[in-house]
């Protein structure tokens, strides 16, 4: 069953109307849990572990309710009445001498549970952030990433809930009030991107009313919404090189208080932009007797922004291709078939780069691949073209271990 | 070969045996000098190493820190002002460092380390106990917990809110601690159990989250180690947007780079220094201490070595015609010193061994005390384990057997330059020292005057080094005239006592005169251990009254307040404004002088910088100055000016003087001090610039006290007053108040504690002294056994050569005595007006404890006598015939 979103995105500032729907409520599984899961295996290894103790009264935190009512570009701010937060950018660049790049900077906000903790100053603790970034040098088969983390002390990290403003350390996401575009700069060793990004088409709101629905209880659920086509400029460097740089790129923002369930180990996530301006998001939650959770859901967003809902139902992928990661040992395919016959699409994804592996540096860390894919098909028929970013979690070993 | 080994076998080992008390001496006071020297060296080594090692693992992976130039903290904010870091790929933190003391006797002293925890690994290795463990078990916990919560959202729709659970977060809570493993054993804690800590006037209960385990941090400072998130920290520590230092991650080859763009972007109220600099500093500030120790500890050595000497004397002496005959038989030269000197690396090697068994074993207890002193004097460490280092074993082992064959050296040589046909005459040797004793005494008049002009030779590079050349001058110096006097003494002495006790006397006299050589060696060897006893009883002695009547001078305030943190040696302790003003209206109380202490860097040295109120110093309080002003007068002059007094220590460690002036750092900027006074002060070697109190706020913006002198109004009962502060201050405020006298107990108390080592060397001391006794005593009086012999064939009673003994003995043990004073008379002036005062920088009035001079005197003089009765057994069974027919 498709379910189509008929939110209308009106001008900045005012609120679009958010129609109930009972009846859809059920299975529409967040794309978006993954994170939390990411979020919170890392957070385990970083920090001493110390068993939980009596009870005290805990930070309470909102759940993700249907009806909320979304307000751009207010919506873009951290939301710190909710548990979990992320800002996650993706995007294919090209330079004048067309040489192709694929990036990745993502900014994840986690509340920290207690709240009895202290109040004020510099290192008070209230959220932990966490970020990474990964460049994909196509030509050159190269891959770079980094991640980082802190707790925001002293100005370190943070996110605004006054302005679009998340950063941490020397990589940071803006929005331009003026100008509407979202600015990105990161820096690492080996690479940088300073990047301007137009919003593009109206923001793409995943599941329905205004939530995605992770499970059948109240509040087991999140907000999620993408920016699908993000038509991007601006400079990045390899080394002593430095490249100017154009192309598109993808944003997904997302926000609950609720955690995964225990029985999934990894996920594989598309985001899927086609030549003729359609894009579309779908993930596959994998369970451990190895079939797909059944909230596992997608989203189509047409040329001009409509919104159409994917169930698992309505669409398969195929995996292929094997790659052996020599960094953790993981098995990762590279090589996806993928059919959505309501949409008459039958699309070929293919990994630009076999190693796209954020292999995390700490031993204990979560290591996953994400990384720029090469788009090719047919739709109603005709030829079609794009790109995609893929996400593939719960492959290496040692994210099964954490799980 | 084999000839020479059954040689040995017959000429040694069986001499070794059959004099095996006296070989049992000789290898005891090796032994004990060995494991003297070796117990300091390894407590020193320890002191100093476990130090590093904690400094090391605190700073971990940090090469560069951002620390406060001038006051205890830095501000949070200049965190902000690295974010050019960043792009630098340039690590850094922040870290709160502090000590902190259990509320539970006895007190353990605590290093708390404030971090962000979420950055700090990258810094340094920590690990709570079971590390890995854990984290798969609460992962576990977390989910199901997250399940629950699912649950109770879903029955409760309404709530609309989340619960979530802490699972990592427990630590973030307020106090929360993790601990290290060692002070959790010590405490008795276990997770979930509570830590009281004294901080300032207050009693504050530490949540335990979590033990450390004893790897990497948790071995910092013997495991007295206290890990908090940073926030947790400043809220406790009450250091709300400050931190102790930052610690930067740069790479060596940017050093030089980034630490000058530090130093340029920051403001100057902090200086960018390398991590080992602190380490530095405690090493430069327990070296003079340490080596002191070690100097001392050598004198224990050398009475090993007289007692070598003394014994291979002896027994050349005594084998002289068995040397002629294997000489006569074809012995060469080389076989027969090789035998001697064989004789004495037995000695030397047995004793050396059990000497490094021992010394390892009184490591522990040297560094106990050792720790102590450090404690008192420097810096705040827990005494932790003895570090055995090798090469510290082996120094102790290659010095003991070195010197066993500098002692064993002359008495050998002397043994080879015996003639085959004069072996017979067993008088040539002493003759020989007779005729050689006025050359001997010459030299020994030199060594002494030599001795004489290194003692007034200056520190060189502030340690006493002439110090202990004109100590170890004066030892052989004293030793060489040894010869000289005994044999003007013993001519005296035997008409002396021939015509008080009898011939007995006059025998006894003459055959310790006809033995001159033997007898020499036998005083001088006394005569050493003894020193060493007199001249630390009389330094001890001499300092512990400077300081009893410093203490009966100096402090005079009826009632002495501080906070509980303070007193149990936490020095960052600190009293409020707000109570002192209670405290201040409690009826009784005359005037109340709120002062403050502050430690201080003074040219790169550390330094405390105290503030009192002047009013009241001028009224109550006697310090006393080095050129004898009277106090109210010296404090009149800095009262109201920027001026101050400063400690005897301070003056002579900076060359400062009256009418000096010093500048001094502080946030508002460097001001100027004009030296008023100088004034005797026993309680800090670092030394004390005291300024007046509101010349103090207006350069720090302190307005806390550390202590409070309380004068109270005549006939006012202390004990009341006490109770009127303790109920007028919050009732959780935890004040210790001293009574003047309670006081005055205390601060003797602490200097015992500084004294604890140089106690334990005492102590040792009288043990060598003793040992030294017996030895010579017993030897020399086998070897009398031809004369007694002689004695009786000439029809001398038993009773008569048993007296004669121990006429000897005692005549023997009241020269060593005698010459043990006076040597360590002479030590102890060393000790205490050049020694001491190059090190530390104190005036010690010289006292002479003479109860327990006598009580030593009477001691030895009857341990003499003891050592002289198995042999005045032995010489009244000696069958006379026997004897006489080998003469």
């Amino acid at each position: 069953m498709i379910a189509t979103n008929n939110f209308a995105f009106p001008a900045e500032g005012t609120t679009p109307s958010v129609a109930r729907n009972e009846s859809n409520f059920k299975s529409n599984m967040l794309a978006a849990q993954k994170r939390l899961v990411l979020i919170f295996c890392v957070f385990l290894s970083f920090l001493i572990l110390i068993p939980a103790q009596a009870a005290t009264p805990e930070r309470k935190f909102k759940a993700a309710l249907p009806g909320y009512r979304y307000h751009f570009p207010a919506d873009h701010f951290s939301h710190d009445e909710f548990k979990t937060e992320w800002w996650y950018y993706t995007g294919h660049l090209e330079s004048a001498d067309k040489k192709p790049f694929g990036y990745e900077l993502t900014f994840f906000r986690s509340g920290v549970p207690i709240s009895d903790g202290v109040n004020g100053g510099a290192f008070e603790l209230r959220n932990v952030y966490m970020a990474h970034f990964a460049l994909t040098d196509v030509s050159a088969k190269k891959f770079y990433h980094e991640e980082k983390m802190s707790r925001g002390g002293a100005g370190a990290a943070g996110a605004s809930d006054k302005e679009y403003k998340v950063w941490l350390e020397n990589w940071s996401a803006s929005r331009d009030p003026k100008s509407g575009k979202h600015i990105l700069s990161a820096r690492s060793k080996d690479c940088s991107i300073k990047l301007s990004l137009d919003e593009g088409k109206v923001p793409a709101i995943h599941g329905n009313q205004g939530v995605s629905q992770k499970a059948s209880c109240v509040g087991c659920a999140s907000h999620y919404y993408s920016h699908t086509r993000m038509p991007a400029e601006g400079e990045l460097t390899i080394g002593d090189k430095k490249y100017n740089v154009r192309g598109s790129s993808w944003m997904d923002h997302e926000f609950g208080s609720n955690q995964l369930a225990a029985n999934q180990v990894g996920w594989d996530w598309f985001s899927i932009q086609l030549d003729d301006g359609s894009d579309m998001m779908l993930y596959l939650m994998r369970l451990k007797d190895g079939t797909y959770d059944p909230h596992s859901s997608g989203t189509f967003v047409a040329a001009d922004g409509g919104v159409q809902h994917l169930q698992l139902s309505d669409y398969k992928i195929e995996s292929s291709q094997k790659w052996k990661s020599p960094h953790t040992g993981g098995q990762y395919p590279t090589s996806f078939h993928v059919t959505v016959p309501s949409k008459q699409l039958d699309l070929q994804i293919e990994a630009l780069l076999q190693d796209q592996e954020l292999a995390s540096k700490d031993k204990t860390g979560i290591s996953y691949w994400e990384g720029a894919c090469r788009v090719k098909g047919k739709r109603a028929g005709a030829e079609v073209r794009g790109q995609a970013y893929v996400e593939m979690t719960g492959y290496s070993e040692a994210f099964n271990r954490k799980i | 070969m084999s000839a020479f080994f059954s040689l040995s076998r017959t000429f040694i080992l069986r001499g070794l045996i059959r004099n095996r008390v006296r070989s049992l001496l000789t290898i005891l006071g090796i032994a004990l000098g060995v494991a003297v020297m070796l117990a300091i060296n390894l407590a020193n080594a320890s002191a100093l190493g476990r130090f590093s090692e904690s400094i090391d693992l605190v700073s971990g992976k940090a090469t560069l820190n951002v620390v406060p130039r001038f006051e205890a903290d830095i501000d949070e904010n200049e965190l902000a002002k690295l974010s050019w870091l960043y792009d630098e790929f340039i690590k850094f933190t922040p870290v709160i460092d502090q000590v902190v003391v259990s509320a539970k006797p006895p007190h353990e002293v605590v290093q708390l380390l404030g971090l962000d925890l979420f950055s700090s690994k990258e810094f340094r290795e920590y690990d709570t106990a079971g590390g890995n463990n854990f984290a798969t078990s609460s992962g576990e916990n977390n989910s199901s917990k997250n399940q629950a919560n699912d649950s109770l959202s879903a029955d409760d729709p309404a709530a609309g809110a989340v619960n979530s659970s802490p699972g990592p977060f427990e630590i973030f809570r307020r106090n929360r601690i993790l601990v290290g493993s060692e002070l959790a054993k010590r405490e008795n804690l276990k997770v979930g159990d509570n830590l009281n800590l004294f901080l300032n006037d207050k009693e504050v209960s530490c949540p335990v989250a979590g033990i450390l385990s004893s790897e990497g941090l948790g071995k910092a400072f013997a495991g007295n180690v206290v890990l908090m998130d940073i926030s947790c920290a400043q809220e406790l520590l009450s250091m709300k947007g400050r931190i102790s230092r930052i610690d930067l991650i740069v790479p060596s080859e940017r050093l030089t780079e980034i630490g000058s763009r530090l130093s340029k972007e920051l403001p100057p109220s902090v200086s960018v220094e390398r991590p080992s600099r602190r380490g530095m500093q405690v090493e430069k500030m327990l070296r003079s201490f340490q080596y002191n120790l070690t100097a001392l500890s050598l004198i224990a050595l050398l009475v090993g070595m007289f007692l070598i000497y003394n014994t291979m004397s002896i027994s050349v002496i005594r084998r002289r015609w068995e040397i002629g005959t294997m000489r006569a038989l074809g012995a060469s030269m080389p076989i027969v010193f090789s035998l001697f000197m064989g004789e004495a690396i037995i000695l030397g090697l047995i004793g050396s061994l059990l000497g490094i068994a021992g010394g390892v074993f009184f490591a522990q207890f040297a560094l106990a005390a050792v720790s102590k002193t450090v404690r008192a004097l420097y810096a705040d460490q827990p005494p932790g384990s003895v570090i055995v280092d090798p090469m510290i074993l082996l120094l102790a082992f290659g010095a003991g057997m070195f010197l066993t064959l500098i002692a064993a050296w002359a008495p050998s040589m002397e043994a080879i330059s015996i003639p085959p046909a004069e072996a017979a005459r067993r008088a040539s040797y002493e003759r020989k020292v007779e005729s050689l004793s006025p050359r001997l005494a010459l030299f020994g008049c030199v060594l002494l005057l030599c001795g004489f002009v290194a003692s007034i030779q200056p520190a060189l590079a502030g340690f006493p080094f002439f110090g202990y050349l004109a100590a170890a001058l004066a030892v052989f110096g004293s030793a060489a005239m040894i010869p000289f006097l005994l044999d003007k003494l013993l001519r005296l002495l035997s008409r002396l006592l021939g015509a008080t006790i009898g011939s007995e006397g006059r025998l006894a006299a003459l055959s310790l005169h006809g033995a001159l050589g033997r007898t020499s060696v036998a005083v001088a060897s006394l005569m050493v251990g003894i020193s060493m006893m007199v001249s630390l009883a009389v330094m001890i002695s001499s300092f512990r009254h400077t300081v009893e009547a410093w203490v009966q001078q100096t402090l005079r305030a009826d009632l002495w307040l501080e906070p509980a943190g303070r007193d149990v040696s936490n020095r960052a302790g600190r009293l409020t404004a707000e109570i002192v003003s209670k405290i201040r209206k409690v009826p009784g109380i005359d005037s109340v002088d709120a002062f403050v202490e502050y430690p201080i860097e003074y040219q790169g040295q550390p330094a405390n910088l105290g503030a009192g109120e002047l009013d009241v110093m001028v009224k109550h309080g006697n310090l006393m100055f080095l050129n004898g002003e009277p106090s109210a007068k010296v404090l009149s002059r800095v009262a109201g000016h920027d001026a101050g007094i400063i400690s005897e220590s301070f003056s002579l460690k900076h060359d400062l003087k009256i009418g000096d002036t010093l500048t001094l750092q502080s946030p508002g900027g460097p001001y100027q001090i004009k030296v008023e006074g100088v004034y005797y002060d026993y309680s800090s070697e670092s030394g004390y610039i005291v300024i007046p109190r509101e010349n103090f706020a207006r350069h720090y913006n302190d307005l806390n006290s550390t202590t409070l002198a309380i004068f109270l109004l005549p006939n006012v009962d202390p004990e009341k007053v006490r109770q009127d502060i303790f109920a007028a201050v919050p009732k959780d405020s935890r004040l210790n108040i001293r009574t003047n006298r309670e006081l005055k107990t205390q601060v003797l108390k602490i200097f015992d504690n500084t004294f604890s080592i140089t106690y334990a060397l005492h102590a040792i001391s009288i043990a060598v002294a003793i040992l030294g006794v017996m030895n010579a005593l017993f030897a020399l009086t086998m070897e009398s056994r031809r004369d007694l012999g002689i004695f009786k064939y000439l029809g001398a009673s038993k009773e008569q050569l048993g007296k004669l003994v121990i006429v000897q003995a005692g005549l023997l043990g009241t020269l060593g005595n005698l010459g043990g004073l006076a040597i360590g008379m002479a030590l102890s002036f060393l000790l205490i007006h050049v020694i001491n005062k190059q090190s530390f920088g104190w005036t010690v009035q010289f006292f002479l404890p003479l109860d327990f001079l006598l009580q030593s005197f009477a001691l030895i003089f009857v341990c003499s006598i003891l050592s002289g009765l198995l042999p005045a057994r032995l010489a009244e069974k000696t069958p006379a015939a026997e004897v006489v027919r080998s003469e």
